[in-house]
């Protein structure tokens, strides 16, 4: 048997999820978290049940024609599926109206009530039997941060299956209920696409639902389509409104009723801090205030962290490293390799553990609190100056930790073109392996100042590819309309659990390519390789970008492991007194060019995994053109300048 | 007084009249319950063109401004 949750965004299904199949479904308290859906499986009571995480929905009304992934599934889901419908019963009355959608698919059903810790915050009392006598399913009381009830929930949905216990309908006036007669007598014996309810098509009929008409494209006649527009349009004439309009008011009528025949407000509990919260952290002037303050000291927190961790595990691998050189000799084959393994996976330790894991810990809180999607809010004006809107700053801010886990993220956006633009400006944001590039040189052979500088300089850059890529790429967005999620205290265990689940893209995607590459990397020196492929870059490394030529091999293999370029570097010019063999200005230039010129090879391997090889290919040489003409750029004004 | 919500100020509570936007954007409304005949409390203007913020039901709503400019209320 499957078990389907299906619920409204920030309801908690994956709260609910995850209490029953373990750690699988990220669940957060910003939108979208659950992008895809998610399978699991558990046992309960000596039974096995699949069940499945399905994203956020507020409706099964496709509001856009390339309808939702979600409500497909719904659709299509096996004849043997019990759908769990997940409801904030804090905010019943608007739930209320999904849940009446889904009495419409005629499937054995069972509601969650979940939240009802909030109801009783809120002061409000659910008659859930009365509820259950209405809608004619079970109904259970659920707390999903706590578990309470979700088992009896999944027993009610076991229950609801085996004796197949499908909801009631709800009528609505008199002449809606006419014109839905009258299309399902239209309908009459054609055969539906499987499953499908002849009053819930007569409905999709009635709403002009794309995704649900493309279904039943072949099961209709021409005749049949234009008997529907005409009664579409007959039935319009007397409302003089568009059907779908008509029906979105009946069953929020609907709602409203059944949940003032259900449930009873009384005075909250507290007042309602939330409210007074945001008074000051959206504030146009107090709330941007709050929010520079908040990324600052997250940015500052992680890199005291990280540095002060660091040496520790560094210094473990170098004793690592001399131990592996007393066992191998030094000039074999085998060393190389090795040496390359060690190198690599210590890399991935030193630059994991120090800066990203902090860093998830802290972006795991701003999500979990519901800060993240305020900083979207507060973002969104600027976000739409370079054709993005507030979300984007997620997979941004993400960027800073790394790239990987960034590029991911860009999931969370619904257009193709918001995806593409955002990942763009994402792979150009300094990730903790760069920070490392960009601290280690220019904060070390210049200024810390300098260091900063490239940051600020870098959000300028961001800025403008991002406009420029929506001036390529224009769109008439629908604008902006996001729930916000209410503050909660985070729980302990859901930060550990996002934590890994972001640090595993990291370790899965990204740190074999580390690996391999330090192996390549070593294989190379030991044939001796650099001095030949120097010469051949020599041209553009020295010629046009005016470096060393020295430095070619460490741009070549900065694009495995970008850390890699400074130790690299420090081998090539054969000293790791940069300043003695570079000019300032050639510093400055090196590092700006090897931190943003392409992505790293891991990068690329989640550009090509979400958008695909040929896009995740234009966007490096996109970036390489770009960061040459600056780079460039930087060579001819930097001396005007000192 | 039939005003765009864009016109409204902080605090201000509006029954919502009209919205005259797509399909697309008038259903997403809808699912969220910013319907012809609600009333809503907008808690939060940005400068310059920004996202506002309301408040129905206790729930809080984003809606950028150009969103914001298609839906009309009436103050009272
Ligand atoms: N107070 C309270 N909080 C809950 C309860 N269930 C879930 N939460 C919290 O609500 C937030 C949203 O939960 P999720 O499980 O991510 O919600 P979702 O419905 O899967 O959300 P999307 O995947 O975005 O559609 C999280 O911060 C949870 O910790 C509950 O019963 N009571």
């Amino acid at each position: 048997m499957q078990l389907v949750l299906v619920g409204q965004p920030y309801s908690g299904k994956s709260t609910i999820f995850n209490h029953v199949v373990g750690y699988k479904s990220l669940s957060t308290n910003a939108p979208g978290s659950s992008v895809e859906h998610t399978h699991g499986s558990a046992e309960l009571d000596g039974e096995r049940i699949d069940v499945i995480d399905l994203p956020g929905i507020y409706s099964l009304q496709a509001s856009d024609d390339a309808g939702d992934p979600a409500v497909e599934h719904i659709l299509e889901a096996p004849d043997d599926t019990v759908l769990i419908n997940v409801i904030d019963a804090s905010v019943l009355a608007r739930s209320l109206e999904l849940t009446l959608q889904l009495t419409e698919l005629r499937r054995p059903m069972v509601v969650a009530l979940n939240m009802s810790d909030e109801v009783l915050r809120k002061g409000i009392t659910i008659d859930a039997g009365r509820l259950a006598v209405r809608l004619g399913v079970p109904v259970v009381e659920t707390v999903g941060r706590s578990g309470e009830g979700v088992f009896d929930l999944f027993r009610a949905a076991l229950r609801a299956g085996r004796d197949r216990l499908v909801p009631e309908v709800l009528p609505g006036p008199a002449h809606v209920e006419r014109l839905l007669a009258r299309l399902t007598e239209l309908l009459g014996d054609r055969p539906l696409p499987r499953g499908l309810a002849p009053r819930f098509v007569a409905i999709k009929l009635l709403e002009r639902d794309e995704c649900v008409g493309r279904r039943l494209e072949p099961h209709l006649s021409a005749d049949d389509r234009a008997a529907t527009a005409a009664r579409l349009t007959e039935f319009e004439a007397t409302t003089e409104q568009r059907a779908e309009y008509v029906m979105s008011a009946v069953r929020h009528n609907l709602a409203f009723e059944l949940f003032e025949s259900v449930a009873r407000v009384g005075t909250p509990a507290g007042g309602d801090l939330g409210r007074r919260l945001d008074r000051v952290l959206m504030h146009p002037v107090s709330g941007f205030a709050i929010l520079v303050a908040v990324l600052t000291g997250m940015f500052l927190l992680v890199f005291r962290v990280g540095s002060a961790v660091e040496p520790l595990f560094l210094g473990g691998f170098e004793r690592l490293e001399l131990w592996l050189a007393g066992m191998l000799p030094p000039e074999s084959l085998g060393y190389a390799v090795v040496h390359g393994v060690v190198a690599g996976f210590g890399g991935g330790i030193g630059i994991v553990v120090p800066y990203l894991l902090p860093f998830f810990v802290a972006l795991a809180l701003l999500e979990d609190t519901g800060y993240l999607t305020r900083i979207a809010f507060l973002m969104d004006n600027l976000m739409h100056r370079i054709g993005l809107h507030g979300m984007s700053v997620v997979p941004i801010l993400m960027g800073y930790g790394c790239s990987v886990p960034g590029v991911l993220a860009t999931r969370i956006l619904k257009s193709r073109r918001d995806r593409l633009i955002t990942a763009t400006l994402t792979t150009l944001i300094p990730c903790s392996a760069r920070m490392t590039i960009i601290f280690g040189l220019i904060g070390f052979f210049i200024s810390m100042q300098a260091a900063v500088f490239v940051y600020v300089a870098n959000l300028v850059l961001i800025g403008l590819v991002g406009w420029v890529m929506s001036k390529v790429m224009p769109e008439e967005s629908p604008g902006l309309i996001m729930e916000l999620p209410r503050y909660r205290v985070p729980r302990l265990k859901a930060l550990a659990q996002k934590t890994w689940f972001r640090l595993k893209e990291f370790v899965v995607i990204a740190w074999p390519i580390l690996i391999a590459g330090s192996v390549v990397l070593e294989v190379f020196d030991h044939y001796r390789w650099s001095g030949p492929l120097n010469d051949f870059l020599a041209p553009y490394t020295s010629g046009l970008l005016g470096f060393p030529a020295a430095v070619g091999v460490t741009l070549l293999f900065g694009i495995m492991r970008k850390e890699l370029a400074l130790v690299l570097l420090f081998a090539a010019i054969g000293t790791a007194d940069v300043a003695s063999v570079m000019s300032t200005s050639q510093i400055f230039g090196y590092t700006f060019f090897v931190t943003f010129y392409v992505p790293c090879l891991a990068t690329f391997a989640a550009l090509a995994k979400e958008l695909g090889w040929r896009t995740a290919s234009s966007i490096t040489g996109v970036t390489l053109a770009i960061v040459t003409v600056l780079t460039v750029g930087l060579r001819l004004v930097v001396p005007l300048l000192s | 007084m039939t005003v765009r919500l864009v016109e409204c100020g902080r605090g201000d509570r509006v029954r919502i009249v009209r919205i005259d936007a797509g399909r697309g954007a008038a259903l997403n409304l809808m699912n969220l319950g910013l319907d012809v005949g609600h009333v809503v409390e907008l808690l939060q203007r940005s400068p310059l063109r920004g996202p506002l913020l309301v408040s129905h039901d206790g729930t809080e709503i984003a809606i950028g401004y150009h969103l914001a400019e298609k839906i009309l209320v009436e103050k009272n």
